[in-house]
């Protein structure tokens, strides 16, 4: 007999994950928002017509997982229909939501329509930062809609993004966390591509506070063991080594974006020369299997050195091929983050800027 | 952990379905996947939250005409594993 396993790569390789960027419009404007800096216009948004078939398609290809996404998947009007479909389909859903707009009634709704979880966000652990940071009323209004997410019975998960300004009130955001009765809480330092890049200079933490955070992460995790799962991800310029970015390109998941483009992750059209397709005019099983974005980083053959013969290919994937383009100007080339890449001068170089100067930081649209 | 006397079940997030692409049984929860074994998937399958592991194993044992002795590890190991992620209620 074995224990259960991790569903596994394999040789063939088969979608787990589908995340469903449903619109990029939010009543949100963080300064780290990780969607593209030119965001789709409410007119460009996919049809639900086509979302249901995309639902459908990825089932097929083996996907078990959806997350209704955004900007603030709320705003799409149809989600409860997209909900259902992905029910019927037998896929596992996640609303990943700013908590704007859902009250008990919605709550219910959307439960009713055979939502599985619940994901919000939250900016810090009291309104008036927590509000400074989204650029937006929002931190009571989410207070509210977690506890009436889990008044209607939903598995809560709490999503914070860890930067300079909110990084050293980490003690205080997983009290607030506890006292919400969420199951589990991701503390995500911030990854910078996008808006997030863009304001790099304001939000990168100082490594002290990135070292003191973890510890306090660490900490809290044996504390609230078997009551409070705490996930912590690293600000990845402080590592040596990249991290396994997906897993692999195109191993395990994909993103369709509000257009309807279908991504191997969110930031992937952020990449100039790879021409991605789209769900209205390719079937998912098409795009995934044989698209040229898809096959451009599957495997090892594609990789440089010190990537190709490196011993480390199989388990970092070469790191994050949208870092490589973003820093090093090529995303075939390894992760800049990477300790042996030829490229992390260009790393260091921003993290000794990292807390001397604290420009304004400008907000997305 | 499981001790002795708990008497597990899936967690209520935590839904069990067969998938499409193998058959076979999976676990779904809100950060993934898991997936099952044959055996791990009778196991789960016993998990009514009135059996105990000792509960468990004796109606493993008589499904599979084996002796409780040669289960017990299998099932308490597996219920472990389950447990250590969040997939098992009390």
């Amino acid at each position: 007999m074995t224990a259960p396993r991790l569903a596994p790569g394999t040789a063939a390789p088969r979608p787990y994950g589908l995340l469903a960027e449903l619109t990029h419009r939010c009543p949100l404007h963080c300064p780290y928002c990780s969607n593209p800096l030119e965001l789709a216009a409410r007119a460009e948004e996919m049809p639900a017509e086509d979302w249901m078939r995309v639902l459908r398609e990825a089932a097929q290809l083996g996907v078990v997982q959806v997350g209704f996404s955004g900007g603030e998947p709320l705003l799409y009007r149809e989600l409860p229909r997209l909900i259902e479909t992905a029910r019927a389909e037998g896929l596992y859903s996640n609303l990943i939501t700013s908590g704007a707009g859902l009250g008990p009634e919605r709550a219910r709704e959307l439960r009713d329509a055979g939502l599985d979880a619940v994901q919000i966000s939250f900016q810090a652990d009291e309104g008036l930062l927590g509000d400074g940071i989204a650029g937006a009323s929002a931190h009571e209004r989410k207070l509210a809609a977690a506890r009436d997410v889990v008044a209607a019975g939903f598995p809560l998960g709490v999503n914070v993004v860890l930067h300079r300004r909110n990084i050293d009130r980490l003690p205080a955001i997983i009290a607030m966390v506890e006292s919400l009765g969420a199951m589990r809480l991701e503390l995500a330092n911030a990854q910078f591509y996008g808006w997030a890049f863009r304001n790099r200079a304001a939000l990168l933490p100082t490594h002290a506070q990135a070292l003191q955070a973890e510890k306090t992460a660490r900490a809290a995790a044996e504390r609230l063991s078997g009551r409070l799962q705490i996930v912590y991800v690293l600000p990845d310029y402080y590592e040596r080594r990249p991290k396994p970015c997906l897993h692999g390109w195109g191993a395990r998941s994909l993103t369709v974006n509000p257009r309807g483009d279908v991504l191997p992750c969110q930031a992937a059209n952020s990449i100039p020369d790879l021409k991605f397709d789209n769900a209205k005019s390719q079937s998912l099983a098409w795009i995934w299997r044989e698209s040229p974005a898809f096959n451009r980083f599957r495997g090892t053959e594609w990789m440089p050195e010190p990537c190709h013969s490196c011993p480390e290919r199989e388990r970092d994937f070469g790191g994050c091929r949208c870092q490589a383009a973003l820093l090093a100007g090529d995303a075939a080339r390894t992760d800049p983050v990477c300790e042996f890449s030829p490229d992390r001068p260009a790393v260091d170089a921003l993290l000794a800027g990292a807390g001397v100067e604290m420009p304004a930081w400008i907000y997305r649209g | 952990m499981p001790t002795p006397d708990s008497q597990p079940r899936l967690a209520p997030h935590v839904r069990r379905q067969l998938d499409r692409v193998t058959g076979g049984a999976m676990l779904l929860h809100p950060e993934g996947a898991v997936e099952l074994s044959e055996t791990a998937d009778a196991i789960v399958q016993l998990c009514d939250g009135m059996r105990t592991a000792d509960g468990i194993v004796a109606a493993l044992a008589a499904q599979y005409e084996v002796e409780p002795a040669v289960l017990r590890a299998d099932v308490e190991s597996c219920l472990d594993a389950l447990a250590a992620r969040g997939l098992l209620g009390t």
